[in-house]
């Protein structure tokens, strides 16, 4: 129940992309839904190589639960665009505040920080091959959430442009003091023009959603 | 006389309806690419705009004449793709997609 205004504020969005950021003047929104971390961000291209925006994201691993708000920035820094493929790398970061709570830390039950979330993202798509590989520190006073992310996948065929097209994606995540080891996620991933849905199972047993779509 | 007046009218709005091939660089994913097609639909002159990614390709089929290439290179720009080159094809956008998508 408590995803749920997450999953609706993803179906009613507008403009949602898969990529960090979209076109110039777009608005793109993310949500993330899983045991673990779940999150919603949304941000805004005001040109074609950077936007800013605001993200929403709750860390639980059972003993430890985390939420925050961050105030964040996308920057594009490279972007190769071939007949066949495109390779990216992003720069992003932000600045938020977490409060922490079922976790005893120096005898409080809650805690609250100020932190700052930079990081890094680089990807390469074809038509067929996906590939991506991340990584973001999220620190504060007694907080160090660094979260790495590789991701690697192909598509079952080529389809048109109106057509949904399937992919296999793996991807393994780490979240400090979140994850007690590497999660790997085989995911299923669906792109139908407007329509992004990307669902799994992890090693763990976590299951992740992660839907998008445009209006 | 006004049969012959609109038939005119017709003949000439139609020898100025021009359609253009935008050949462009990174297009691999539907999702991304759509940007494209949102951007160029809203020209007022758009009647029809397609998307071929297996060729790497854009149709933009116009009302009237052509839409200047400094205009479609900045809206393929801001969408973040690279123009290699614009022509103008004696085809309708329609006509195309029907060629590619009967193969």
């Amino acid at each position: 129940m408590r995803y749920l205004p997450l999953i609706l504020f993803s179906i009613f969005s507008i403009e949602i992309y898969a990529a960090p950021m979209s076109y110039k003047g777009s608005v793109t929104s993310m949500s993330d839904i899983g045991k673990r971390y779940t999150s919603l961000e949304s941000s805004y291209a005001y040109d074609v190589k950077n936007s800013i925006g605001v993200k929403l994201f709750h860390m639980d691993n059972n003993s430890r639960i985390r939420d925050a708000f961050e105030i964040n920035h996308i920057h594009r820094l490279y972007r190769k665009n071939a007949k066949q493929s495109q390779t990216n790398v992003w720069l992003f970061g932000g600045v938020g505040y977490m409060e922490s709570s079922n976790e005893k830390l120096n005898g409080d039950n809650h805690f609250g920080t100020a932190y700052a979330s930079p990081g890094i993202q680089w990807d390469y798509e074809t038509k067929r091959v996906y590939a991506l590989a991340s990584h973001q520190l999220i620190r504060g006073e007694s907080v160090n959430h660094d979260t790495t992310k590789l991701k690697a996948g192909f598509s079952f065929y080529e389809t048109g442009f109106n057509e949904t097209q399937p992919w296999f994606i793996l991807e393994a995540s780490n979240i400090n003091g979140i994850t007690p080891k590497v999660e790997i996620t085989p995911t299923i991933r669906l792109i139908n023009k407007a329509l992004y849905l990307e669902a799994g199972v992890s090693n763990m047993g976590n299951p992740k959603v992660h839907l998008m779509y445009t209006f | 006389m006004k049969k012959l007046f609109l038939s005119l009218l017709l003949i000439s709005s139609s020898l100025f309806a021009s359609t253009q091939k935008i050949e462009v660089n990174g297009m691999v994913c539907a999702f991304c690419a759509q940007g494209i097609e949102k951007s160029l639909s809203k020209f007022e002159t758009t009647k029809d705009v397609y998307v071929n990614l297996d060729e790497g390709f854009v149709i933009l089929e116009n009302k009237a004449e052509a839409v200047s290439e400094d205009k479609i290179r900045t809206i393929i720009t801001d969408s973040g793709y690279d123009v290699t080159k614009i022509s103008l094809i004696n085809e309708t956008a329609d006509e195309v997609r029907k060629k590619y998508e009967n193969k």
